[in-house]
C-alpha cells in the first residue's frame, strides 16, 4: 500500500514537472523543473530495485548534467529572450495533438502487451552496485569501451568548437595551410 | 493496488511524448535540449521497468550507458548553442528555418 | 571478490583488425594534434596518420576469409563476418578518399585540417563499430559515436554564416532521431527480454504469434526504431533536414555526411532487419515499402526545382535512399543488391562532392549550377570526371550506378513488388533530367567566372582514378555483385 502511495505521488510529480519543463517561459525555471523531474525519476528507479541507477540519476543527471545546463543558462543570461514564447500557434497545437494520438496508441499497445503482467519478488541483490558493475565489466565490456571513445569524441568536439571561439579575433586573417 | 509494469510504462510514455512535444514546439534551443533529455529519461524508465519485469540486469545497464550518452550529447549541444549565441546573440530557433524542406 | 571474466579471445582480435586500426589512427591524430606546435605540421601529420589508418584498416579487412562462417565475438557485442569485412573495405576506402579530396578544400572553407581529420577519423571509428554491432546497445552507442563528431564538424568553419545553423539543425534532429531509436529499443527489449540480435531472433522464433511476431508493443518498438534509422539514412518522410544541412555545412563535411555516414547507417539497418527481426518481415516490409516509395518521389521531385548543386545532390540522395531500400525486399535470400547499391552510391556521391570541392575555388558553402557553367571548356578533364559521377548517380550505363540500380530493381521484381520497381524506373528516368541539367551546363554553357587557379593535381588524379573505378564497376559489375552477395547472404 505504501509503495502504491509513493508511486502515485512520484509519478504525478514527475509528469507535472516534465510538462512544466516544456511549457514554462523562463529557461531557468525549465531547468529547475527538469531537475525536480529527474529526482522523482530517481525515486521511481529506486522503487524498481535499481538502486545503483537511482544514485547515478541523482549524482550524474540531476547533479552534473543539469548544473551544466543551468550554468549555460546563467552564462547567456537569457531571461528576457522568452517574452513572446507563450503564443500557442496552430502548428504547435497540431504537433501536440499528433503526439497525444501517438501516446494513446502507445498506451493501447503497452496495455495489450503487458497490461496483465505483475512484478514478481525481486531477487536478493538485484540492481546492486556489485551486480551492475559485474555486468559492465563482463558482458558489456565492449559498450563500456565504446563509451570511453564517445566521451573522448565529445571532449575533442567541445574543445574544437571552443578553440574556434578563442581564435575568433584572429579569424579575419586567412588560415595558412601546408600544401 | 501495487503498481504493475504498465503503470511505470505509462509514466515513461508520458515523459517521452512530453519530450517530443517540447522538441517540436519550443523555439528556445536550451529548452529543446532539455526536452531531448526528457525523451532519453522516458526511454530509461522503460528500460529499468522492463529490466525489473524480466528479472534481468540488461535494462539497468543500458540506462547507465544512456546517462553517459546524454552527458556527451548535452556537452556538444550546449557548446553549439554557446557558439551560436556568440555569433547571433540569440538562442532562438525559428521553426521555419528548422523545418524548411 | 567477484569472478570477473573478460570475454576476450586473442583469435577475436584479428577479426577486429580494421576497427582497431581506425581507433589507433584516431588516437594517433589526437596525439599529433597535441605534439606539434605549428599548424601546418599538425595538419600534415594528422592527415598522414589518418591515411595510414585507413590503409591499414582496408588491408586488415581484405585479409578476412570471406567463405568463413560469421560469429559473434567479445561476449556477443560484435559480429565478425564477411558482411562487416565488406563494409570495412568500403568504409576504409571512403575514409581515405574523404581525407584526400577534402585536403585542399579545407583551407578554402576555413576548417583546420587537424581538427577535420581528427573528428572525421573518430566518426569513422563509430561507423566501423556500427557495421559489426551485434546488440542494440552497441548499435546505439556506435550511432552516437559516429554522429557527435559530425555535429561538431558541420559548424566548424570559421568564416561560415550557415555552418552553425546547419550544425544546430543537424544536432537537434539527430538527437531527436537517436532518442526515438532508443525508445524503440526499449520497447523491443521489453517484449523480447534481450538486447542481442541473435537472442531477439531466437525469441521471435520460439514465442507464440501473439507474444512474438504479432505483439503490438514489439511492432511499435520496431516502427520507432525504423523511424530513428530512417533519419540517419535520410529516407522520406524523415528527410527534411538533409538539404539544409548538406547546403549549410562546409563541402568536405557534406562529403563525409553523404557517403560514410549513410553507408554505415544503411549497413546497420540491413544487419538489424536481417539479423534480428527477419521473422516479422511481413510487417516491416510494408513500412519499408512506404519509405521507399515516398523517398523516390520526394527526392526526385524536390531535386527538380534546385539550382544549388549541393541541395540538388541532397535531394537526389533522398531518392537514392529509396532505391537502396528496394534491395531489402530480397530478404531472406540475402540482400546483395542493397549492399552493392550502398557501396556504389557512396563512391559516386563522394566523387561528385569531391569534384565539387575541386571546382569550388572560393570555399563557399553554396555552389550553384551556374557556377559550373562552362567547366567543360576550362577544365575538360575534371568536367569529364564530374560527368561520370553524375551519370553514375543518374543510373545511366555504362556506369556503376546503372549496374547497382539493375540489381535492386531485379530484387524488388523477384520479390513480387513489381509496382514499386516500376515506380523506381519511372522516377529514375525522371531524375536523369536534373543530373543532365548539370552536365549540360558544364559542357554547353559559356564559361562562368570560375578561375580554377590553384586546383591540386593530386586531388584531380585521385578523383580521376575513382571515376575510372566507377566506369570499371559499370562495365564489369560481376565481381562486386559476387562480393556483396557473399557478404550479405550469411546475415540471416
Amino acid at each position: 500500500m505504501l509503495t502504491a502511495i509513493v508511486f502515485y505521488i512520484l509519478a504525478t510529480l514527475c509528469v507535472v514537472t516534465a510538462v512544466l519543463t516544456v511549457t514554462l517561459a523562463n529557461p531557468v525555471t525549465c531547468a529547475l523543473s527538469l531537475i525536480a523531474c529527474l529526482m522523482c525519476l530517481a525515486g521511481l528507479f529506486a522503487q524498481l530495485s535499481a538502486g545503483y541507477v537511482a544514485i547515478l540519476q541523482v549524482l550524474v543527471y540531476a547533479g552534473a548534467i543539469m548544473v551544466l545546463f543551468l550554468f549555460v543558462v546563467m552564462l547567456l543570461n537569457l531571461t528576457r529572450e522568452e517574452a513572446d514564447e507563450g503564443t500557442f500557434g496552430t502548428a504547435r497545437a497540431l504537433t501536440s495533438l499528433v503526439c497525444v494520438a501517438f501516446l494513446l496508441d502507445l498506451y493501447v499497445f503497452v496495455d495489450a502487451a503487458v497490461g496483465t503482467r505483475d512484478f514478481t519478488e525481486a531477487l536478493e541483490g538485484f540492481g546492486s552496485l556489485a551486480g551492475v558493475g559485474e555486468a559492465l565489466f563482463s558482458r558489456y565490456l565492449v559498450p563500456f569501451e565504446v563509451i570511453s571513445l564517445l566521451l573522448t569524441a565529445a571532449v575533442v568536439g567541445v574543445v574544437a568548437i571552443t578553440r574556434r571561439q578563442l581564435s575568433v579575433s584572429k579569424a579575419s586573417e586567412p588560415l595558412k595551410v601546408a600544401r | 493496488m501495487t503498481p504493475a509494469p504498465i503503470h511505470y510504462l505509462v509514466v515513461s510514455a508520458l515523459l517521452f511524448t512530453t519530450g517530443v512535444v517540447g522538441v517540436l514546439t519550443r523555439r528556445n534551443m536550451l529548452v529543446i535540449l532539455m526536452a531531448i533529455e526528457l525523451m532519453l529519461n522516458g526511454a530509461n524508465l522503460a528500460f529499468v521497468a522492463f529490466s525489473r519485469m524480466h528479472h534481468q540486469l540488461d535494462g539497468q545497464v543500458v540506462s547507465v550507458f544512456v546517462m553517459t550518452v546524454a552527458a556527451a550529447e548535452a556537452a556538444i549541444g550546449l557548446a553549439i548553442v554557446v557558439q551560436l549565441f556568440r555569433q547571433r546573440g540569440t538562442v532562438r530557433v525559428d521553426e521555419t528555418t528548422l523545418l524548411r524542406g | 571478490m567477484l569472478p570477473i571474466v573478460l570475454p576476450v579471445d586473442t583469435g577475436d582480435l584479428t577479426a577486429l583488425g580494421p576497427l582497431l586500426a581506425v581507433l589507433i589512427a584516431a588516437l594517433g591524430v589526437l596525439t599529433v594534434d597535441m605534439t606539434f606546435e605549428r599548424e601546418e605540421a599538425r595538419g600534415r601529420w594528422s592527415f598522414i596518420v589518418g591515411l595510414v589508418g585507413a590503409g591499414l584498416a582496408a588491408g586488415c579487412a581484405s585479409l578476412w576469409q570471406w567463405e568463413a562462417p560469421g560469429r559473434a565475438i567479445l561476449g556477443g557485442a560484435l559480429y565478425a563476418d564477411a558482411f562487416s569485412s565488406f563494409f570495412d573495405v568500403l568504409l576504409a576506402t571512403l575514409l581515405g578518399l574523404t581525407l584526400v579530396v577534402s585536403w585542399y578544400c579545407l583551407d578554402r572553407v576555413k576548417v583546420k585540417p587537424a581538427e577535420f581529420t581528427g573528428l572525421a577519423v573518430l566518426s569513422f571509428s563509430g561507423m566501423f563499430l556500427m557495421v559489426r554491432a551485434a546488440d542494440m546497445l552497441t548499435l546505439f552507442l556506435a550511432i552516437e559515436l559516429m554522429s557527435l563528431p559530425v555535429y561538431v564538424l558541420a559548424g566548424l568553419s570559421a568564416g561560415s554564416k550557415t555552418g552553425r545553423e546547419a550544425a544546430l539543425k543537424y544536432f537537434v534532429l539527430g538527437s531527436l532521431a537517436s532518442a526515438i531509436l532508443l525508445y524503440g529499443m526499449a520497447l523491443v527489449y521489453g517484449v523480447t527480454a534481450s538486447l542481442g540480435y541473435t537472442d531477439i531472433a531466437g525469441y521471435l522464433a520460439t514465442a507464440s504469434r501473439e507474444s512474438g511476431v504479432e505483439n503490438p508493443l514489439f511492432l511499435a518498438g520496431l516502427a520507432l526504431m525504423l523511424v530513428g534509422l530512417g533519419f540517419k539514412v535520410a529516407a522520406a518522410p524523415f528527410h527534411m533536414w538533409t538539404p539544409d544541412v548538406y547546403e549549410g555545412a562546409p563541402t568536405p563535411v557534406t562529403t563525409l555526411m553523404a557517403s560514410g555516414v549513410r553507408a554505415a547507417a544503411a549497413a546497420a539497418l540491413l544487419r538489424f532487419l536481417a539479423g534480428a527481426v527477419l521473422l516479422t518481415r511481413g510487417h516491416w516490409m510494408m513500412l519499408v515499402w512506404a519509405l521507399a516509395a515516398l523517398s523516390m518521389i520526394a527526392g526526385n521531385v524536390g531535386a527538380l526545382a534546385q539550382t544549388n548543386v549541393k541541395r540538388l545532390l541532397a535531394y537526389s540522395g533522398i531518392a537514392h535512399a529509396g532505391y537502396m531500400l528496394l534491395g531489402l525486399f530480397a530478404l531472406p535470400r540475402g540482400a546483395g543488391g542493397f549492399s552493392m547499391y550502398v557501396a556504389v552510391y557512396a563512391l559516386s556521391v563522394l566523387g561528385a562532392f569531391g569534384a565539387l570541392q575541386w571546382f569550388d575555388d572560393r570555399g563557399r558553402e553554396t555552389v550553384d549550377i551556374e557556377d559550373l557553367a562552362g567547366a567543360g571548356k576550362r577544365h575538360p578533364w575534371m568536367a569529364s570526371v564530374m560527368t561520370v559521377f553524375l551519370l553514375s548517380l543518374a543510373g545511366i550505363p555504362p556506369t556503376a550506378g546503372f549496374a547497382a540500380k539493375w540489381f535492386v530493381f531485379a530484387a524488388a521484381v523477384q520479390a513480387g513488388y513489381v509496382g514499386l520497381a516500376l515506380l523506381g524506373v519511372m522516377t529514375s528516368l525522371f531524375g536523369a533530367y536534373y543530373y543532365l541539367r548539370v552536365v549540360i551546363a558544364m559542357w554547353m554553357d559559356e564559361p562562368a567566372d570560375i578561375s580554377g587557379a590553384d586546383q591540386s593535381p593530386t586531388t584531380g588524379l585521385v578523383l580521376g582514378l575513382l571515376a575510372l573505378a566507377v566506369l570499371f564497376i559499370g562495365c564489369f559489375p560481376g565481381w562486386l555483385w559476387f562480393l556483396a552477395d557473399l557478404a550479405s547472404s550469411k546475415l540471416v
